[in-house]
């Protein structure tokens, strides 16, 4: 079992994934574009393989500035509001319903619901773009804009 | 990091089905009080790290072997160079985990390859070299589990040559991959790996935290998580009844508060459930991963970084916090009431308790928080114990401040500080980083520490890692092999019948306990290490002998030298006032640079003053204040000092004013 486990990661560690767009254009609320070139795939050597949204590069950055501004663990900067924050939580629970059990039609209720009170346009005109009786994988476009505002999967 | 509390536990309830769950689980709304008064019966809970006396512990450290070379840019934390991320002892290794590539034995040995785990021998402290496993990246986290295996939580993809991200459990004696527990950890959303921060074990199941969003388990199973799972801890079966939703980043630590049933999270994480009011630190049911609500908001200090590293159980009730800003808060585990604090770095804040005030440029986040036995400790990259004349630890039990750094040592039940915990070890940037024990009473700290016993007058290697043991710790039976003898025996006379000696210490096969100072005439001393002051010698001539004992009570051969002794006369001329200082602004801070002094013997250091205030000392002309505040001017002046004492007249004055 193990040297099967083996050979299919090596497999799957080799492979190229295709690079993934994320919000384009200038940014009103300060989001930067995240590099559209390729990423490699890694940690799924096991599980079913699904395309990387969150394309994020670790940046080195002083932890002690006073002028420190929030930033997730890897070192880019936060970008979300609060609101903003909760949107794409719903919008994960939404996209990723399908693997856990999650309530689809509730979550994107609350995602249309919670996205109202951010001040980030982007992020309110994806899930604006969403369609009525959108599908799980339709919420992608929304957590690309998520990831590229610093939030993580 | 972190681990269970308490010795009474609730049962968790762990209606463990492979395979995907059939709801997400809603908020709960569960009140503090409720909670708390949740019946209690007896369980077995996680494995402890042996307890240590810190009344008996020797703050120099024991020698080590060492690790080196931290590689952050390889890691998703590329902004932190700690070697060391854990410590723990599976049986008769000490395992560390961290960033490290290589491992050495002492300062003379070359570096060996060796990285992200390796295991030093419980006794000597040696690179075990037998156990070697190969990881391809970092190691944030080590337990053990019920059977003995060591639990090993990272970034890592393989180990051994088999794929294994983020999870893996070895044999300690082989440091083999364990085959019986197949957890792993997967990412499939994200380019970046799968992480795994904390690992605990309770009540028989591995909690796990980190950024991850499936476990694979047995029988192929890929479960959708939220950086947070847990699993049997010897079968690796996932309970998938407990499902926290952390969202936004990772999770840092994890503590397990068995009576309550609940679990405390900490960590970069923008929320837990949608919640709002949930990022970085929340409380989660034990049974379900729901949101815990109706607690006291944790105070914070700072609008922008709120990060926590490392969340852990004390006693009576207690939960630390620790992280940014340079704050380890104490909290009560019913109601989230803030019980008390540490901070470093801030002066003139006690009144206000979290308002950035007055940082006076020192002090560190609080990156690890490990209760061992009575203890809690907290440890940060405060580097610095004071500034100027500002002492940087701050405790608002007591309302005072103490010249602390790196590692501060609190009782679990009270938040008092022990004043007397001050480890010997320094050279740390990123501080310390883990904190684990041993089964002989030994302490070790963790980082990327670099030297020690500069408080007892040595000069001793250290590398990364350094292990604090009792004065007279427990030595194996049937010790008969006495130290080497001590070297390079050197006496001054200091006059008035005072010789300061010092010399090359010892190695032992267990390990040195002290050493003996003796004078021809009667005067005698023990030392636990070099130099030491001898009085009472007589004038004319005398011979000092060194020797060195182990705990067993073997004594070295002795290390003799003879010296002229009766000196009445001291020097006490001061020497001359340095010249020609000057002050610029250069990259690392204020640059000083001055024409040296002279002395009728010989000038020892300079002392450098700001605004008046002493901020540091140079042995050559030249010294750059990297603590030198900008939009200021700022007045500069230097004093010489020599051997005996004696200080000159101040310079003339410098002036730069930093942007």
């Amino acid at each position: 079992m193990l040297s099967k486990r083996g050979a299919v990661a090596a497999l799957l560690f080799t492979a190229i994934v295709p690079g993934v767009t994320g919000c384009s254009g200038p940014a009103d609320d300060g989001t930067h574009t995240p590099a559209t070139s390729s990423a490699t795939a890694a940690a799924t050597p096991t599980g079913p393989a699904v395309q990387p949204i969150e394309t994020a590069t670790p940046v080195a950055f002083d932890r002690d500035a006073a002028t420190a501004k929030a930033r997730n663990e890897i070192g880019e900067p936060w970008r979300l509001d609060a609101a903003g924050a909760t949107a794409c939580a719903r919008a994960e629970f939404a996209f990723r319903s399908p693997e856990t059990g999650g309530d689809l039609a509730a979550q994107l209720k609350q995602l249309r619901s919670a996205v109202k009170k951010t001040k980030s346009t982007s992020l309110r005109d994806a899930v604006t773009a969403l369609p009525a009786g959108a599908a799980a994988t339709d919420v992608r476009s929304v957590l690309e804009v998520c990831t590229a505002m610093g939030y993580q999967l | 990091m972190s681990r269970p509390l308490g010795r009474v536990a609730v049962a968790v309830a762990a209606l463990a089905v492979a395979g995907l769950s059939a709801a997400a689980p809603t908020a709960s709304a569960a009140p503090a009080s409720a909670a708390a008064a949740a019946p209690q019966r007896a369980a077995t809970v996680g494995v402890d790290q042996p307890a240590v006396d810190l009344s008996t512990l020797n703050m120099v450290p024991t020698a080590m072997g060492g690790v080196l070379t931290p590689d952050p840019a390889r890691t998703q934390t590329s902004s932190i160079a700690s070697s060391v991320w854990s410590i723990r002892q599976a049986g008769t290794k000490i395992f560390v985990g961290g960033m490290f590539l290589d491992v050495k034995a002492d300062a003379a040995s070359s570096a060996v390859r060796q990285p992200f785990l390796a295991a030093f021998d419980l006794t000597t402290g040696a690179w075990d070299s037998s156990c070697r496993p190969a990881l391809d990246n970092a190691v944030y986290a080590l337990a053990v589990s019920p059977t003995g295996s060591l639990l090993v939580g990272g970034e890592f993809t393989t180990v051994n040559g088999v794929a294994r991200p983020g999870l893996v459990a070895l044999d300690p004696a082989t440091c083999a991959v364990d085959p019986t527990f197949p957890d792993t950890v997967e990412r499939p959303y994200s380019n970046q790996r799968a992480a795994v921060r904390d690992l605990v074990v309770a009540d028989g199941k591995l909690y796990l935290a980190g950024n991850f969003s499936r476990v694979s388990g047995p029988n192929s199973t890929h479960t959708g998580v939220f950086k947070v799972a847990r699993v049997d801890a010897t079968t690796g079966k996932l309970d998938t009844t407990f499902k926290p939703e952390v969202t936004g980043s990772g999770v840092w630590g994890i503590a397990v508060d068995v009576p309550r049933n609940r679990v405390h999270l900490g960590g970069w994480f923008s929320g837990v459930a949608a919640a709002s009011g949930t990022s970085n630190y929340a409380v989660v049911d034990g049974t379900t991963g729901a949101l815990v609500t109706g607690l006291t908001a944790r105070p914070r200090n700072n609008t922008a970084r709120m990060e926590v590293y490392d969340v852990e159980l004390g006693t009576a009730d207690r939960v630390y916090v620790g992280g940014s800003e340079h704050i380890l808060q104490m909290l009560d585990a019913a109601t989230g009431d803030q019980l008390a604090f540490s901070h470093t770095g801030y002066n003139g804040c006690e009144a206000t308790r979290f308002t950035w005030c007055n940082y006076i440029g020192a002090g560190g986040d609080f990156q690890v928080a490990e209760r061992i036995g009575k203890y809690v400790f907290g440890g940060c990259h405060c580097n610095d114990d004071y500034v100027g004349t500002s002492p940087t630890h701050y405790s608002s039990v007591t309302r005072t401040f103490t010249k602390h750094k790196h590692l501060m040592a609190y009782e679990a039940g009270t938040e008092t500080l022990v004043d007397s915990f001050r480890p010997d070890v320094d050279g740390a940037v990123e501080g310390a980083w883990a904190v684990g024990s041993d089964t002989n009473g030994c302490l070790y700290v963790g980082g990327d520490y670099t030297k020690g016993g500069a408080a007892a007058g040595r000069s001793m290697w250290v590398s990364g890692i350094a292990k604090l043991c009792p004065k007279a710790a427990p030595k194996p039976a049937g010790d008969t092999t006495a130290p080497t003898a001590p070297k390079n025996v050197e006496a001054v006379d200091l006059g008035g019948g005072v010789l300061q000696v010092q010399w090359t210490d010892s190695t032992d096969a267990v390990g040195v306990d002290h050493y003996r100072v003796a004078v021809t005439g009667g005067a005698s001393v023990d030392a636990a290490a070099g130099p030491a002051k001898v009085t009472g010698v007589p004038a004319g001539s005398a011979t000092v002998t060194v020797t060195a004992l182990d705990a067993a009570g073997n004594i070295s051969a002795g290390a003799a030298v003879s010296i002229a002794t009766g000196r009445t006369g001291g020097d006490t001329a001061s020497p001359t006032a340095p010249t020609g200082l000057a002050v610029s602004a250069a990259a690392g801070g204020a640059a000083l640079t001055w024409t040296p002094s002279t002395d009728a013997v010989g000038v020892k250091s300079y002392l450098v003053y700001r605004d008046g205030t002493y901020v540091g000392w140079s042995a050559t002309p030249a010294w750059t204040d990297s603590a030198a505040p900008a939009g200021t001017e700022l007045t500069y002046t230097v004093r010489a000092t020599d051997a005996a004492g004696n200080r000159s007249v101040k310079s003339a004055a410098a002036t730069v004013t930093l942007k």
